[in-house]
C-alpha cells in the first residue's frame, strides 16, 4: 500500500469560533478523502522548540501540506527554522518569491532534503471547498478501487501552546550583513561557526517589538503575528523604510537624565498622590492612638 | 597616541580614538586655535549607517548657544538634527561632506569634520569617560530606538 500524504493543519491561536468551524471542517474532509494522513498541531509560530509538534513535523520524511494562518512564506521559514526543510512548493497562496531575492547573493541556505512543502493560508477563504480543491492536485490521484470510505484517524499532537513572539528569518533574502544582531539589545540573534546568523535565544525577543524586521535591509525579517503584512511575510507586500529619529540621542539633552528626570517626576507625582489621600483611620487606629496619648 | 577604544555594537566595533575628547552628545572634539572642531562618533556614524544627505541650517559666523541645532543629516538607517555641543561662534562648517556624505562614513575623525566653533568654557568627556557614557546609556538608547518602532497594537 501506498504511503499516505502528510496533510498537517496548524491551529488558529485563541478561540475564534468561525476559525475553529473550518478547521474542523477541513480535518473532516481531508480525513474522508483516501490517502492523505492528517494531523493537527497547534500553531505552527507557537510550537516549543522541542516539543512534540516539531518532533512529529520532523519525523514526516516526505512531501506535506501545511495548511495555517499565516502566510506561507512564514509558515515555510517556521518550519525551516525547526530544521523541517525542503523545496517551497508552489500554491495559489504561495507565489514563488524568487523575483524577491535582492541583487545581493542570499547565504546559500545549504542541500535541501529531496522533498517538497506547499503551505496553505487558512486566512484566504471561509470554506473547505478552496482548500480541498488546492489539496487535490497535490496530492496522489485516488487509485482505482480504492476505498472511498475511508476512515483515517486524525492524528491531534497534544501540546499546550502558548504565544511566542520571536523572528522569523527568511534566508534567501537575508545577506548575512548582522545588522539585526548589531541592533538586537535582548540576545536574540548569535553568528554560528561560519559566522552566518542565527537566532539563539528566541523567547529573549521583546515581545511586540519588530524592530530588527524594520532594520533589516533586505526585509529578510519576519513577525507572523504582527499586523502589518510586509513585517508578517507577504512577499508582495513592499517593505516600509523606517527611519529611526535620532535627534534625541545627538540632541544637546542627556538622555540618561532626560530618563532620570522622567522617573523622578513620575516617581514625585505618585507620592504626592498618596499624601492627598489622607487613610481612613479605622478604630483600632484610634485606640493605638489613645493608648499612645496615654504614654505609658 | 594609544590605541583607540572599542565599543562593541552587536559584532561591530565602534573606534574612538584617544587623541581627542567627547562630548556626551556623541561627537568629537579637537582643541584648536581658539575653540574646538567638531565631528560623529563611530558610535553615532554606526546607528545612522550610510550617510546620504547632510545640510547646514546656521550660517558661518553666526554666535550660537550649546544645544542648538545646526544641521540635519540622513543616513540609510536613520535622520538626526545636529546639535552644537558648545556655545560661541560658528566660524567654520565643513562643506566637503555636503558634496560627498560617505566621507562621514569612510574619514569620519579627520576629514568628514562637521564644523568649528571658537568659544571657551565648554568641559568634555575623556575617551574613558566617553566610553563608559556610550556603555551605560546605550540600553536605555536601544529602548528609545524601539520604542519608535514598536507598537503594541501592532500584534495579533
Amino acid at each position: 500500500m501506498a504511503d499516505k500524504f502528510t496533510v498537517i493543519l496548524s491551529q488558529s491561536r485563541g478561540d475564534d469560533p468561525k476559525r475553529r468551524r473550518l478547521e474542523e471542517d477541513l480535518i473532516a474532509r481531508l480525513a474522508e478523502r483516501p490517502g492523505l494522513a492528517v494531523t493537527v498541531v497547534p500553531h505552527l509560530y507557537d510550537l516549543a522548540p522541542d516539543g512534540p509538534g516539531v518532533n512529529f513535523l520532523r519525523s514526516v520524511p516526505g512531501d506535506m501540506i501545511v495548511l495555517g494562518w499565516l502566510y506561507p512564506r512564514a509558515a515555510y521559514w517556521i518550519l525551516s527554522g525547526n530544521d523541517i526543510k525542503g523545496r517551497m512548493g508552489r500554491t495559489s497562496s504561495a507565489k514563488m518569491d524568487m523575483s524577491a531575492a535582492g541583487s545581493s547573493d542570499p547565504v546559500a541556505p545549504g542541500e535541501l532534503p529531496d522533498r517538497t512543502i506547499w503551505c496553505l493560508d487558512l486566512r484566504m477563504h471561509d470554506r473547505p471547498e478552496p482548500f480541498l480543491a488546492e489539496v487535490e492536485p497535490i496530492v496522489p490521484a485516488v487509485a482505482d478501487g480504492a476505498d472511498v470510505a475511508s476512515d483515517t484517524v486524525v492524528n491531534r499532537v497534544q501540546e499546550t501552546a502558548t504565544s511566542r513572539w520571536y523572528p522569523v528569518i527568511d534566508f534567501e533574502r537575508c545577506t548575512n550583513c548582522l545588522e539585526c544582531l548589531n541592533f538586537c539589545l535582548f540576545g536574540v540573534f548569535s553568528v554560528d561557526e561560519s559566522e552566518l546568523l542565527l537566532i539563539e535565544q528566541p523567547d529573549a525577543c521583546r515581545n511586540g517589538c519588530p524592530a530588527c524586521s524594520r532594520i533589516c535591509p533586505a526585509a529578510a525579517i519576519m513577525f507572523p503575528q504582527h499586523k502589518d503584512p510586509s513585517i508578517a511575510g507577504d512577499p508582495q507586500a513592499a517593505p516600509q523604510g523606517l527611519k529611526l529619529d535620532l535627534s534625541q540621542l545627538f540632541g544637546g539633552a542627556d538622555v540618561q537624565g532626560t530618563a532620570a528626570a522622567e522617573r523622578d517626576r513620575a516617581l514625585a507625582e505618585k507620592q504626592q498622590e498618596t499624601t492627598e489621600q489622607p487613610s481612613e483611620k479605622g478604630e483600632l487606629d484610634h485606640l493605638v492612638d489613645e493608648l499612645d496619648d496615654l504614654d505609658i | 597616541m594609544s590605541p583607540p577604544l572599542v565599543f562593541m555594537m552587536g559584532q561591530a566595533p565602534a573606534f574612538l580614538p584617544t587623541d581627542r575628547v567627547y562630548a556626551k552628545n556623541h561627537m568629537w572634539a579637537v582643541a584648536v586655535e581658539g575653540g574646538y572642531r567638531f565631528g560623529l562618533s563611530a558610535y553615532a556614524v554606526r546607528l545612522l549607517g550610510e550617510m546620504r544627505h547632510v545640510k547646514w541650517s546656521v550660517a558661518e559666523g553666526t554666535m550660537i548657544r550649546r544645544g542648538q541645532p545646526v544641521g540635519y543629516v540622513e543616513a540609510s538607517k536613520a535622520t538626526s538634527d545636529l546639535y552644537t555641543p558648545m556655545s560661541g561662534v560658528f566660524v567654520q562648517r565643513n562643506e566637503n561632506v555636503v558634496a560627498d556624505p560617505k566621507l562621514i562614513n569612510s574619514d569620519l575623525y579627520e576629514a568628514a569634520w562637521l564644523f568649528r566653533i571658537t568659544g571657551g568654557g565648554e568641559t568634555f568627556l575623556s575617551p574613558h569617560e566617553y566610553l563608559t557614557h556610550v556603555e551605560t546609556s546605550w540600553p536605555l538608547a536601544q529602548r528609545m530606538l524601539k520604542a519608535q518602532v514598536s507598537n503594541p497594537k501592532n500584534r495579533d
